[in-house]
C-alpha cells in the first residue's frame, strides 16, 4: 500500500523535522545564555527570606550554588554537555527544585498536558469542520449564516479569558463545576470509577474552554473550502451528469478536508500554547503550569528541558498528521506532488 | 479604479458592521483618553466600587479607575497589534516577493526558512525571549509578536506573485513596452493588495491577542496599561473569586470586539473581492 | 471490535470494584501557601528541602517562641554552660527516630561535620562562630565558642537549633557512593525522622504527611492532633483563595486581598491573627532602602527629607490593605513587648517629633530640611546640590507583579517628587531588581530585611548597617547591607553588642546605634510585612489567634510552626491548649532567654 514515493515524502519531512527541531532546541539554549541574568536569584532570594538570622549561611549557599551548577563555563562547552547528556536522556537538574532532575519533574505532569491537549483539539477539529461543512453545503440558508456569525465571534475568544468567564460563572456564581486542580484534593490517582468521575468533573471547564475557541477557526476554514469545492468544475460536471448530492458531497467533503489536515499539524504549535496558558487559569498540574512555574522562578534548565520535550512532541504529532495525510492524499500516494 | 475596487465593499453588510465597530473602538483608543480626562494610575480612596456615577465603570482594588484604563488599554493593546502587523507584513512581504523573483536557491534556502519558523511553536518561542528580556516596552512585545507571524504570508506572497508573473499577459505587456511600474500597479497591486490588508487585519488580531496572552503570565509589557494587563491585574488581585465582573469583563469585550471586527472586516473582503467566492 | 470491547468492559469492572482512596477530612489538616511547585527534596542537605522537612520531620534541640521571648526545648532536655565558652547540650533519654535507634551525641557531631564538609545543611556556616563539636557522653553534646570570632548570639543560636540527622542513615548514603546532595529520600518505608511525622504521599499535585502514633515525645508533649497533614500544591494565590471559600483548606498561609470579606460578607469559618487591623503579625521590616554610594542621595539630609515624605499610612491603606503598620525608625519591632525595652523612646521622640518616635508624613518638614541643607529648587521644580548636582532623575524600583509594592513605589516617587527629588518608577523581572539590588547599582528600592528573632535588633541592626557584609559595588552579594552603609563606629557597637554578656552594656549599644543611624540615615524602615496566616474552623479549632496567642509562629510556612500543630484540636471535640506552652516559671516548658543569658553570665562569677 505504501508507495515508493510516499516512502521519499516521509523520509523528506522527517529529515526537514529533525533539521527543524535542531534549529529550535539551540535558539532554546542560546537564549538564556545571550541575555544576562541570574538564574540563582529566585533561590537566594527565598534563601535570604528564610535563613533570615544567618548572612553567613546565604554567603556560604551563594558560593555553593554558583559551583554546583557551573554556570561560569564558555556557553559551547555548556551546549556540548548539554547536547551529549541530553541523548543520554539526562535533562540535567532544575535549580528552584535542587536536586531534582528536569526529566523527573517534567514526566509525572506530560500526560496531564497530552489528555487535555489532545482530545481538545480534535474534538475542536471534528466539531468545526462538520459545522464548517455543514454551513458551506447550505450556503447563504440561516445555518450558513448562523454558523458563520457565531464562528467569527467566538473563534477571537481568547481561550484565556473565556476559562476566565466559565470560572466566574461555574465555578464562582453556580458553585457546581470543580475550577481547579485535576482531581479533588485529599483524592489520590487510583484506578476505580470515583476517581475517573472526579477527574471527568475536574476536566469539563478546561476542556470546554479549548474546545470553543478553537471551533470557530475550523469552521470558518472548512465553510470556505467547501465552497471553493463546490465551485469547481468536476462539481458542476458531476451535477450535470446527474449524481446524487450526496455522492458529491462526499468527494467534495474529502478534498476539502486535505488542506484542514495539513492545518491541523500547524496548528499544533499554537493549540498548544492555548494548552499551557488554560492550564494556568485552571491549575491544572500539566507542562503548562510547571513551565509557568519554571519561568517565574527562572529555572534554566528546567525551561530547557519543559522546551526541548514540548518541541520534540509537537514535530511528533507533526510527523504523524504528515504521515496520515500521505495515506488520504492521492496525489503523494501516486506520487504526483511537485 | 480604485473607486470601482471599494464600492462593492461598501455595498456587504458584514463589511460595514465590522468597520463600525472597528471605528468605534479605535476612537476609543486614540480620543476616549483625551475625553474622559481621568488618570488611569491615579489610586483613589474608592476601592473596588462597582459602575457608578463617578466611576462609570467601577475601580480595582487600589481604587483606579477602570474606563480610564480600559481607554488607555485599548490604545495600547491597538497599537501593538498595529506595530506588529506591520512588522509582520515588512518581513513576509520581504521573503515572499525575494523567493518569488530570485528562484532558484535563495528561494529554497528563504523557503525551508519559512517552514521552520512555520513549523515551530511560535507561542513557545515568543514565551521563552519574552522571559529573558527584563524590562519589556509595548514595542518590544509588538516585535517579539511581528517575529513570528509572518511565514504563512510569505509564502502566500510568494505563491500569488509567482502565478501573477508566470501569467502570459504579463510578458507581453513587458514585450509591448510597458514599465515595470505600471506593470506593477495595473497587475500585482489589486490582487496582492487585497490580500495584504486582510492580512494585515488578521495580525492585529495575532497581536493583541499574543500580548494579552504574555500578560496574562506575567510576560507582557513591564510598562503602561494594556488589556492584557488589566486582565493580569484582575486575576492577580483574584476578581473572579471575589465576583468583581466589572474588572475582568470590559477587557476581555474589548478584546473580543475589535478582533471579531477586524476578522468579519477581512472575511467581507474575502467575499467581495475573492472570486471563488463571488457569487453568480 | 468485539475483543476490544470485552477489555474494555473488564477495566470498568476492575475500576469500580477499587474503592476511592482518600484522607479523612476530620483527621486531615488541609494546608496552602508553603508550597507552590513540585517537592524538591526530604533530606536536609539541600538549600532548600520541601516544605515540612524542617518543619515536622526533623525536628531541633529547640525551638525559639516570639510572644515569650523563651525556647521550647524538644529533643534536648537541658543546657549547661561548663563556662562562658562552653556549652552543654543534653538530650532526652526518650529521643529516638522513628526506626527505634537512639537520638545520640553522635548524630550530632556528624550532622555539624556533613555540613562543614558539603557547605551546605543543617546550621550552614557553623563553623564560623563554634570551634568544635564533641560528644561528651552518649547523650551530652558539647559546643566550643570560637574565641576569634565572638558572637554570643551565633554561638546560641546554632548549638540551641541545628537540626541533626540520623547518622546511620546518611553513613549508608555516603558509603553507596551516592552524592548525600543528590539523595531525595521520598521513600516513606525508608525515612528516619525524630519529628512527630513522616512522609505518607506525594505527586506534583499533594504532599501528604502521616502522624507517627507512637513518637517518642507522646508522653512528654503529646501526640499532635491532625493524622494527616496534606498541601495541596496550587498556582497561585487566587486558586487557593477560591479553595478556602469552598472550605478546602484549613491552615493557610497567603496575601488575600480584602480578608475581613471573608467573615464580614461571606460568613466564612474564617480567622486571621488579629481580628481588626492589621490581622496578621509582623513578619519582618520592610525598608525603602537608598543608595549610600550615589551622590547627592546619599546626602543624610536628602534621606531624611524621603523619610519625611513617605505616606506611610496612605500607603499602607491603599496598597497593603492596612495590613502592616508604619515601622519605628529605630528599626526595633515595637508590636512584641520584650523589644520594647531595646527602644530609646526619649531619643525618637525628641528626634523625630511625634507621640511614639514614628517618623510623620509631613512633605513641609521634608522641603524645609532640604531648604536648610542648600538644596534650592530650579525652574523645572527639580532640586539642586550646593555643588550643583540635581536630584534625579531616580528611580524606585521593585519587581513586576509585586502589586502592593509596585503602589507603594507610585506613591513615593509621587511625594518625592513633590518636594523637588526627580524620582520615577521602575518594575523590571524580578532577577533583574535582585541583581541590582545585590549589586547595589540601584537609586531607590523596597525591599525585605530580617524579623523578629532572639537577637533582635542586633540581627536587623547588623544586616542594614554592617558594611563586612556587603561586597564592593557592582558584586553581587545576598547576606546584607545591599545599600552599602559604611561606619565604622557602627560595626565596633555591633561588636560590642555580641561580645558582651551584661545585658545594660548592649542596650546601650542599641541606643547608641539608632542614635548614629538617626543621623545618617543608613535607609529607611518603612513599614512591617506581614506574616500570612489565615485559618478556618470548619473541622478544626484552637488556632493560635491574639486572644488565645499560644504561638505566635504560627504560619504553616514558618520553619518553627511545629507547636501550632500541638495546640489545634478537632472541631467536634475542642479539647484545651496544653498546659506547657508557658514558660518554666509557669509550669511551661519554654525557658526564657533571658534565664539563658543569666546562667551564661553566671558561669563568670
Amino acid at each position: 500500500m505504501i508507495s515508493k514515493q510516499m516512502w521519499k515524502y516521509i523520509f523528506r519531512k522527517l529529515i526537514f523535522l529533525i533539521i527543524t527541531y535542531i534549529i529550535a532546541t539551540t535558539i532554546v539554549f542560546l537564549l538564556p545564555r545571550i541575555i544576562p541574568g541570574n538564574p540563582l536569584s529566585q533561590m537566594l532570594a527565598s534563601l535570604s527570606q528564610v535563613a533570615q538570622a544567618n548572612p553567613e549561611a546565604i554567603r556560604a549557599a551563594e558560593k555553593n550554588l554558583m559551583e554546583e551548577f557551573g554556570f561560569g563555563k564558555p556557553w559551547y562547552v555548556q551546549y556540548f554537555e548539554f547536547v551529549s547528556n541530553a541523548l543520554r536522556g539526562n535533562l540535567g537538574t532544575s535549580v528552584a527544585y535542587y536536586p531534582r532532575k528536569v526529566l523527573d519533574l517534567i514526566i509525572p505532569v506530560l500526560p496531564w498536558t497530552l489528555l487535555l491537549l489532545l482530545p481538545a483539539t480534535i474534538v475542536a477539529w471534528f466539531l468545526g469542520n462538520s459545522l464548517g461543512a455543514w454551513a458551506g453545503f447550505r450556503r447563504n440558508t440561516w445555518i450558513d449564516k448562523g454558523v458563520l456569525t457565531t464562528s467569527l465571534i467566538v473563534s477571537q475568544i481568547p481561550y484565556y479569558w473565556l476559562g476566565m468567564i466559565l470560572i466566574y460563572f461555574f465555578g464562582v456564581r453556580l458553585g457546581i463545576l470543580p475550577v481547579g486542580g485535576a482531581y479533588t484534593q485529599g483524592n489520590f490517582p487510583s484506578f476505580s470509577w470515583n476517581f475517573f468521575v472526579d477527574v471527568l468533573k475536574h476536566y469539563i471547564l478546561p476542556f470546554s474552554s479549548i474546545v470553543i475557541s478553537a471551533m470557530g477557526g475550523w469552521a470558518i476554514g472548512m465553510r470556505l473550502m467547501v465552497i471553493y469545492e463546490l465551485g469547481n468544475d468536476y462539481v458542476r460536471f458531476s451535477e450535470a451528469l446527474g449524481m446524487k448530492d450526496k455522492r458529491i458531497y462526499k468527494y467534495v467533503f474529502r478534498n476539502s478536508m486535505l488542506p484542514q489536515i495539513t492545518g491541523l499539524a500547524l496548528s499544533l504549535g499554537g493549540a498548544l500554547g492555548g494548552a499551557l496558558i488554560t492550564e494556568i487559569v485552571f491549575n491544572y498540574p500539566g507542562t503548562g503550569f510547571l513551565l509557568f512555574k519554571a519561568l517565574t522562578t527562572l529555572d534554566y534548565p528546567l525551561i530547557q528541558g519543559v522546551f526541548v520535550i514540548l518541541i520534540a512532541s509537537i514535530y511528533l504529532a507533526n510527523f504523524i498528521v504528515d504521515f496520515i495525510y500521505a495515506l488520504i492524499d492521492p496525489r503523494i500516494r501516486l506520487g504526483q506532488e511537485e | 479604479m480604485f473607486k470601482t475596487m471599494f464600492k462593492p465593499l461598501f455595498q456587504n453588510k458584514k463589511f460595514i458592521i465590522g468597520l463600525i465597530i472597528f471605528l468605534i473602538f479605535l476612537a476609543l483608543g486614540i480620543i476616549g483618553p483625551l475625553v474622559y480626562k481621568v488618570d488611569p494610575t491615579e489610586m483613589t480612596w474608592d476601592f473596588e466600587q462597582p459602575p457608578s456615577k463617578i466611576h462609570p465603570l467601577g475601580t480595582d482594588t487600589y481604587g483606579r479607575d477602570i474606563l480610564a484604563q480600559l481607554l488607555q488599554g485599548i490604545r495600547s493593546s491597538l497599537y501593538v497589534g498595529f506595530l506588529a502587523s506591520v512588522i509582520s507584513l515588512a518581513i513576509g512581504t520581504i521573503i515572499g516577493t525575494f523567493s518569488a523573483v530570485k528562484r532558484g536557491i535563495i528561494d529554497d534556502l528563504l523557503m525551508s526558512f519559512t517552514n521552520i519558523i512555520l513549523t515551530t511553536p511560535s507561542v513557545l518561542i515568543a514565551i521563552l525571549i519574552a522571559s529573558y528580556l527584563n524590562v519589556r516596552s509595548l514595542e518590544v512585545i509588538a516585535l517579539i509578536l511581528g517575529l513570528f507571524q509572518w511565514p504563512w504570508f510569505a509564502r502566500a506572497i510568494r505563491a500569488q506573485l509567482m502565478s501573477v508573473l508566470s501569467r502570459e499577459y504579463v510578458y507581453l505587456s513587458r514585450m509591448a513596452g510597458y514599465s515595470d511600474f505600471r506593470l506593477i500597479i495595473e497587475d500585482l497591486i489589486p490582487t496582492i493588495a487585497t490580500y495584504s490588508f486582510m492580512s494585515f487585519v488578521l495580525f492585529i488580531n495575532g497581536g493583541i491577542m499574543g500580548e494579552a496572552g504574555l500578560s496574562l503570565i506575567g510576560l507582557g509589557p513591564t510598562q503602561g496599561i494594556s488589556l492584557g494587563i488589566m486582565l493580569q491585574w484582575a486575576v492577580l488581585m483574584e476578581a473572579m473569586r471575589r465576583g468583581l465582573w466589572w474588572w475582568f469583563v470590559p477587557p476581555g469585550v474589548a478584546i473580543v470586539a475589535v478582533t471579531s471586527a477586524l476578522l468579519i472586516i477581512s472575511t467581507a473582503m474575502d467575499e467581495v473581492f475573492n472570486p471563488r467566492l463571488r457569487e453568480e | 471490535m468485539k475483543k476490544f470491547l470485552s477489555i474494555f468492559l473488564v477495566l470498568l469492572f476492575v475500576m469500580i470494584s477499587f474503592a476511592q482512596i482518600s484522607l479523612p477530612r476530620n483527621e486531615t489538616v488541609y494546608v496552602a501557601g508553603a508550597l507552590w511547585g513540585p517537592a524538591t527534596t526530604w533530606n536536609l542537605y539541600a538549600p532548600q528541602s520541601t516544605w515540612g522537612t524542617q518543619q515536622f520531620l526533623y525536628v531541633p534541640p529547640y525551638i525559639y517562641d516570639l510572644g515569650t521571648d523563651a525556647w521550647l526545648p524538644i529533643l534536648a532536655e537541658s543546657y549547661k554552660f561548663v563556662d562562658s565558652k562552653t556549652l552543654q547540650l543534653k538530650i532526652r533519654d526518650e529521643a529516638k527516630w522513628s526506626d527505634g535507634r537512639p537520638i545520640d551525641a553522635l548524630d550530632f557531631v556528624y550532622t555539624f561535620n556533613l555540613t562543614k564538609r558539603l557547605g551546605v545543611g543543617p546550621g550552614t556556616a557553623w563553623e564560623t562562630y563554634i570551634e568544635d563539636v564533641r560528644a561528651v557522653s552518649g547523650k551530652v553534646v558539647e559546643f566550643k565558642l570560637r574565641e576569634d570570632n565572638v558572637n554570643y548570639f551565633q554561638f546560641i543560636n546554632y548549638a540551641l537549633t541545628t537540626i541533626p540527622v540520623p547518622e546511620h542513615v546518611y553513613k549508608k548514603i555516603e558509603e553507596s557512593g551516592m552524592n548525600i546532595k543528590d539523595w531525595i529520600n521520598d521513600k516513606p518505608e525508608e525515612q528516619v525522622v525524630s519529628g512527630p511525622y513522616k512522609l505518607y504521599y506525594s505527586d506534583p499535585n499533594i504532599v501528604v504527611y502521616e502522624r507517627i502514633d507512637d513518637w517518642w515525645g507522646k508522653e512528654i508533649f503529646g501526640l499532635p492532633e491532625p493524622k494527616y497533614i496534606a498541601h495541596v500544591i496550587y498556582k497561585d494565590n487566587n486558586s487557593v483563595n477560591i479553595a478556602l471559600e469552598q472550605g478546602a483548606i484549613d491552615w493557610i498561609g497567603v496575601f488575600i486581598p480584602s480578608v475581613w470579606e471573608l467573615w464580614e460578607k461571606k460568613k466564612l469559618p474564617v480567622g486571621t491573627w488579629y481580628k481588626k487591623e492589621p490581622y496578621f503579625l509582623p513578619d519582618g521590616v520592610g525598608f525603602v532602602y537608598i543608595n549610600n554610594t550615589k551622590e547627592p542621595l546619599n546626602n543624610p539630609a536628602v534621606k531624611k527629607a524621603i523619610a519625611f515624605a513617605i505616606p506611610y499610612n496612605e500607603m499602607l491603606k491603599k496598597a497593603y490593605f492596612g495590613y502592616g503598620k508604619q515601622a519605628h525608625p529605630s528599626m526595633v519591632i515595637d508590636l512584641f513587648e520584650p523589644y520594647k525595652e531595646y527602644i530609646d523612646y526619649d531619643l525618637a521622640r525628641k528626634v523625630w517629633g511625634s507621640e511614639d518616635g514614628r517618623v510623620p508624613t509631613d512633605l513641609k518638614t521634608a522641603e524645609k530640611i532640604l531648604d536648610e541643607a542648600g538644596f534650592k529648587k530650579g525652574p523645572d521644580g527639580i532640586r539642586v546640590s550646593p555643588d550643583g548636582q540635581k536630584l534625579g532623575p531616580y528611580t524606585i524600583s521593585v519587581p513586576y507583579g509585586w502589586t502592593d509594592w509596585m503602589m507603594m513605589c507610585e506613591m513615593i516617587a509621587k511625594n518625592l517628587r513633590e518636594i523637588g527629588i526627580e524620582v520615577r518608577t521602575e518594575f523590571p523581572d524580578f532577577s533583574v531588581w535582585a541583581d541590582k539590588m545585590t549589586k547595589g547599582t540601584f537609586d531607590l528600592i523596597i525591599s525585605w530585611s530580617v524579623g523578629p528573632s532572639f537577637d533582635h535588633p542586633y540581627n536587623i541592626y547588623r544586616f542594614v548597617g554592617d558594611y563586612r557584609l556587603t561586597s564592593p559595588v557592582g558584586v553581587s552579594n545576598w547576606a546584607g547591607d545591599w545599600e552599602r552603609y559604611k561606619n565604622e563606629e557602627v560595626m565596633e557597637l555591633l561588636d560590642s553588642a555580641v561580645t558582651t554578656l551584661d545585658p545594660e552594656v548592649r542596650k546601650q549599644a542599641y541606643f547608641k546605634i539608632q542614635k548614629i543611624f538617626y543621623e545618617d540615615m543608613p535607609s529607611i524602615p518603612a513599614f512591617y510585612t506581614a506574616h500570612w496566616y489565615e485559618f478556618m474552623t470548619k473541622y478544626w479549632v484552637n488556632w493560635p489567634t491574639e486572644d488565645n496567642p499560644y504561638w505566635f509562629r504560627p504560619s504553616p510556612w514558618h520553619t518553627s510552626t511545629l507547636p501550632t500543630l500541638f495546640g489545634i484540636s478537632p472541631a467536634d471535640n475542642p479539647k484545651p491548649v496544653p498546659t506547657w506552652f508557658n514558660t518554666t516559671d509557669k509550669g511551661g516548658y519554654f525557658v526564657p532567654t533571658q534565664k539563658i543569658f543569666e546562667d551564661l553570665q553566671n558561669t563568670l562569677k
